[in-house]
């Protein structure tokens, strides 16, 4: 589809922000009006890169499962956001429950696992950031 | 003149009558855009040929915080014989059949403006100025005694503030989360695990300290407002909070927007009398991240069960939450380092 939901999203944001907004009077509608606009913003970035920051997450949770030896068979059964997301809540769990257990062990093997999940915690946060215009 | 509510206007100028018999007409009422926590209306009367206005805060059909509006009434009501500005409390009323729900009246601060977290540099060239005001007052609250101010709140032991608080917080995510939260899992158990020093002392702590929660005209300070959260403490919780990268105004190197944040802790250290020891400040800087991901975990929360579907709930619930969810996963691996 041309044009994109990211660019509707997006040029719907532009409307709503520099030209909706400001025409109403100041108060409750306009700020909403514009933070509609903001959610806007962020909805185009999740419709660009939403369903390639879960299958990644999915993959390296899945690895770090395997890894320490944590039985998982959890596999999406498409690649809609909403089967994402069941495959994802289903392999944080798993990975919430193997972080606070390797915490627990003493030990170099624990402490490189750990420090493993971390990484991926960090890199899967900075993916699933979002950004907005400075105004 | 508008009324964006008709059927609340009436309902305003009868509980003014029946309750303080005053004989007013509501000649203007608008909604305040901001947090969630409390619907807040500006409302103009006429009464006697003169005009009046003041605030209306009115619990929302479904609070994104569980607060209770007393205690911030009881906040503002305490802290108005002080040197910290805030607006005069007016009325509080618990019973629900006047406005459907319970609300209080506060004094209306006129030309004066809150800052917006989007913006880039909101305090402009008073930005050092206003940060002077802004962390001198935190330490002006942090100096005062609770019991002075006549605020008798559940006081945690000195050494029992950090626990309550991650406690209070973990509670919040436990319930409200609708996804497993990895990262802010790994933050409780990093803040359980390292606790800070006990609290220096016991004070008021305003529980959002933070840009946005205080109207500004030019470079002075005219009224912090927000007290929804405010409990008692250790005083670092707050420093913590204002200095948490999110209210930032996009440059992490001037908390709030306004000053360095050597400059924030000489000025809050210099009011207050306090020392804010870096050690303590490591364990309150991540827990003011933790605490704002609890939050927003609830804001989204109650977009996604559609109890509040304010837009400010959907923003924090996607934005502030992706936010903190990288400050804390970012600090995890530095300490694991």
């Amino acid at each position: 589809m041309t044009p994109e939901a990211d660019a509707l999203l997006n040029i719907g944001a532009g409307k709503l922000i520099l030209e909706i907004a400001p025409a109403l009077p100041p108060g409750y509608a306009a700020g909403s009006a514009s933070t509609v606009g903001m959610v806007m913003i962020l909805a185009a970035q999740e419709y660009a890169k939403g369903a390639d920051t879960r299958i990644w997450e999915n993959a390296r949770m899945a690895e770090l499962l395997a890894a320490n030896g944590v039985a998982d068979d959890t596999k999406a059964a498409s690649n809609t956001i909403a089967d994402l997301n069941t495959a994802n809540s289903a392999l944080r769990t798993k990975l919430i429950a193997l972080h606070a257990k390797i915490d627990g062990e003493p030990g170099g093997p624990a402490r490189n696992a750990g420090r493993a999940i971390l990484a991926f915690l960090k890199e899967s946060a900075a993916r699933r950031r979002l950004h907005l215009p400075v105004l | 003149m508008s009324i964006a509510d008709p059927a609340l206007a009436e309902r305003i100028s009868a509980y003014l009558k029946a309750t303080q018999g005053r004989d007013t007409q509501v000649t203007l009422l608008e909604r305040i855009h901001g947090g969630a926590s409390r619907e807040t209306w500006r409302v103009k009367l006429e009464e006697g040929g003169a005009a009046k206005g003041f605030i209306l805060r009115r619990d929302p059909p479904s609070s994104l915080i569980d607060t209770e509006r007393a205690v911030e009434f009881s906040a503002y009501r305490a802290f108005h014989k002080t040197a910290v500005p805030v607006p005069e409390a007016l009325a509080l009323e618990q019973d629900e059949s006047w406005l459907e729900r319970p609300f209080f009246l506060m004094e209306e601060i006129t030309d004066a403006v809150a800052a917006s977290v989007l913006q880039g540099q909101p305090y402009g060239d008073h930005a050092a100025r206003i940060g002077a005001q802004f962390f001198g007052t935190l330490g002006e609250i942090a100096k005062l005694d609770p019991a002075a101010l006549g605020l008798n709140w559940d006081a945690p032991a000195r050494d029992a503030c950090w626990s309550a608080e991650l406690a209070r917080w973990e509670k919040v995510i436990d319930e409200d989360e609708r996804e497993p939260q990895p990262i802010a899992r790994a933050a409780i158990r990093w803040l359980r695990n390292n606790p800070p020093p006990p609290a220096e002392k016991i004070s008021v702590v305003h529980g959002d300290y933070r840009t946005g929660n205080f109207l500004f005209r030019e470079g002075d300070i005219a009224a912090i407002l927000d007290w929804e959260m405010a409990h008692l403490g250790d005083p670092l919780e707050d420093l913590g909070w204002a200095l948490d990268p999110l209210w930032a105004h996009h440059n992490p190197e001037r908390p709030g927007g306004m000053c360095s944040r050597a400059e924030a802790i000489a000025h809050w250290e210099k009011a207050s009398g306090l020392k804010a020891d870096p050690a303590a400040m490591v364990w309150w800087d991540m827990f003011a991240s933790l605490k704002g991901l609890a939050i927003w975990i609830s804001a989204a929360a109650e977009v996604h069960d559609g109890t509040n579907t304010d837009p400010v709930n959907a923003f924090a619930g996607w934005y502030c939450l992706a936010f903190h969810n990288q400050i804390l996963a970012d600090r995890l691996q530095e300490f694991a380092a």
